[in-house]
């Protein structure tokens, strides 16, 4: 998912990257402002502009946390404040409720436009060995490569293996779903036991650990 | 079940972000001990970690700032134990904020307190207390996937509402009142969600349970005992299908006195008569042989069955039309001959 090309920040070193990350998310939940907010999301995105990052992507880190900033944004504004400002039948949106809603959604914004810098700037292999260097447990690391690497194999399995279910009618009615997803997710968990085996086999084959 | 990004500040930040950090220390440590212990597995942890990130992206929005889904994290904990549970849904979770924006940075720590401690730690523990209670798999990895999704949404619902009564600005309710609501909205949203992880982590479990025992046995889910009153199930109900004498033949009890009782086919002591014999004397009737025993002829019994299951073959392959109908313009036997 990472842009190839070396523009704006794609030859940054991805140590710097992953401090910068750090940074802005922890000054962003400690100073509460939504000018750093609004600041730092505008940062993140022209970030991305410069180096040219797919518009497909960005789009992608813009309007997927808006599905989770919603709540939140409505939640505070009628959990949170004294002066009433709306009422929609029952719910009353509060002032203060709803200027501390815009807030955490502007900082949610922010936090995942830099999530997006980072992950669309760094390939993940130099994300994995930047977390190396600040001395994360190899274990943690190795972890999440394995992860990020056969997460979309054992979706398209699981995919593949509902798909074969429902043209069978093993999705007719919520008993036989249910018992079709436990029995798919059973073959999903030992399929990937065999293939984690298979792995290591192959790793001790050429040398690894 | 997430907590959403951005809804957690100040006090309620740091202590979940700590609190956080502990539990992934624990669980890292556990990893650690794992891989020392089972090198040949290494790669298992991220495969679970996969299989825990796929389970839990699919998001429904429920009420002030969490949506819901599967959690997926009672069943690793069941599998993989509830340190390494934990890790992994933490790890899962940071996955999920850097590729999905889902969760997020600053609620990492209070989403591994909610999934990994509730939902990992809890399913297991609700796991091993079924075990121990004595259920069978399915019903034992059923309580804890419940479980662990209603753990997990009383301890998001209690950090939420923490959050909102103790540290945010005018609240409206105590933290009690927040959680009443919040668990009022969570009752419609996430009941069948944690019905539905339910039937699976328990189908799940079973499911690899009959087809691979052997998986639990290495994953230590099951002990050494228990594969053992696995497999001696499998035995006993294929050998359902075996007629007394042959059980009768390899069976061999040993009475006081150091003799042997089987020394004929068809004279061992099986649960029938010791039942039957209990009932009759509870009754007030002595027990006794019955009037026609085919047990002391031998094969008898099956020469007969098997004679009259090929009469009946016979019977049925002849006159099937009469039973089942014939197919009307199929072609009859003289017809296909001349063709």
């Amino acid at each position: 998912m990472a842009v190839r090309s070396h523009s704006g920040l794609r030859g940054m070193n991805a140590r710097l990257k992953l401090v910068s990350v750090v940074v802005a998310v922890l000054f962003n939940v400690v100073m509460l402002d939504y000018r750093l907010s609004l600041g730092l999301l505008l940062t993140a995105w022209i970030g991305m502009a410069v180096s040219r990052a797919p518009l497909r992507h960005v789009a992608w880190f813009v309007l997927a946390p808006l599905w989770a900033t919603l709540p939140v944004v409505f939640g505070l504004a009628a959990g949170l404040g004294q002066t009433p400002l709306i009422k929609i039948w029952s719910l009353t949106i509060y002032h203060e409720g709803l200027a501390q809603g815009g807030l955490a959604g502007l900082r949610v914004l922010a936090d995942t436009a830099w999530a997006g810098l980072l992950f669309l700037t760094t390939p993940f292999t130099e994300i994995l060995a930047a977390l190396r260097w600040f001395r994360v447990p190899d274990v943690v690391a190795d972890t999440l490569g394995f992860m990020y690497r056969y997460v979309f194999l054992l979706w398209e399995e699981f995919c593949a293996m509902r798909l074969s279910a429902h043209a069978r009618g093993g999705l007719v009615g919520w008993r036989r779903e249910w018992r079709t997803t436990g029995t798919i997710t059973a073959q999903i968990f030992l399929r990937a036991y065999d293939r984690a085996q298979r792995i290591q086999h192959a790793m001790q084959a050429r040398g690894g650990a | 079940m997430h907590i959403s990004e951005g809804i957690l500040t100040g006090p309620s930040f740091w202590a979940t972000t700590a609190a956080g950090v502990v539990v992934m220390a624990w669980g890292v440590s556990d990893m650690k001990r794992f891989i020392k212990e089972q090198p040949e597995r290494k790669p298992l942890l991220g495969m679970a970690g996969a299989f825990i990130f796929l389970v839990s992206l699919i998001p429904i929005p429920a009420y002030i700032g969490t949506c819901s889904h599967p959690c997926g994290t009672p069943l690793a904990g069941i599998l993989l134990g509830p340190g390494i549970g934990a890790a992994l849904a933490g790890l899962s979770l940071l996955l999920q904020a850097l590729l999905f924006a889902h969760g997020g940075f600053i609620t990492l720590g209070a989403n591994i307190l909610s999934l990994g401690l509730g939902g990992a730690v809890g399913g297991w523990l609700f796991f091993k207390l079924g075990r121990n209670m004595g259920l069978p798999l399915l019903a034992a990895a059923g309580l804890g996937g419940l479980m662990g999704d209603i753990l997990t949404y009383i301890i998001s619902g209690s950090i939420l509402g923490g959050h909102l009564a103790f540290f945010a600005p005018q609240p409206q309710y105590s933290f009690g009142g927040y959680l009443a609501v919040i668990m009022a909205a969570y009752v419609p949203v996430q009941l069948p969600i944690a019905l539905g992880e339910m039937a699976v982590t328990g189908i799940a479990v079973r499911s690899i349970g009959r087809q691979r025992p052997d998986v639990l046995k290495a994953l230590r889910v099951i002990s050494g005992t228990a594969l053992a009153i696995l497999l001696m199930c499998g035995i006993a109900v294929s050998g359902l299908s075996l007629s007394p004498e042959v059980w009768a033949s390899g069976s061999v009890s040993v009475t006081e006195e150091g003799k042997s009782k089987a020394d004929k086919p068809g004279s061992y002591s099986g649960m029938d008569e010791k039942v039957n014999e209990a009932m009759a004397e509870a009754a007030g009737a002595k027990p006794h042989d019955p009037f026609i025993n085919l047990e002391n002829k031998g094969d008898v019994w099956n020469a007969m069955l098997l004679a009259g299951g090929g009469l009946a073959g016979f019977i049925i392959g002849r006159s099937w039309h009469l039973l089942f109908g014939r197919i009307k313009d199929a072609p009859n036997d003289r017809q296909q001959l001349k063709s």
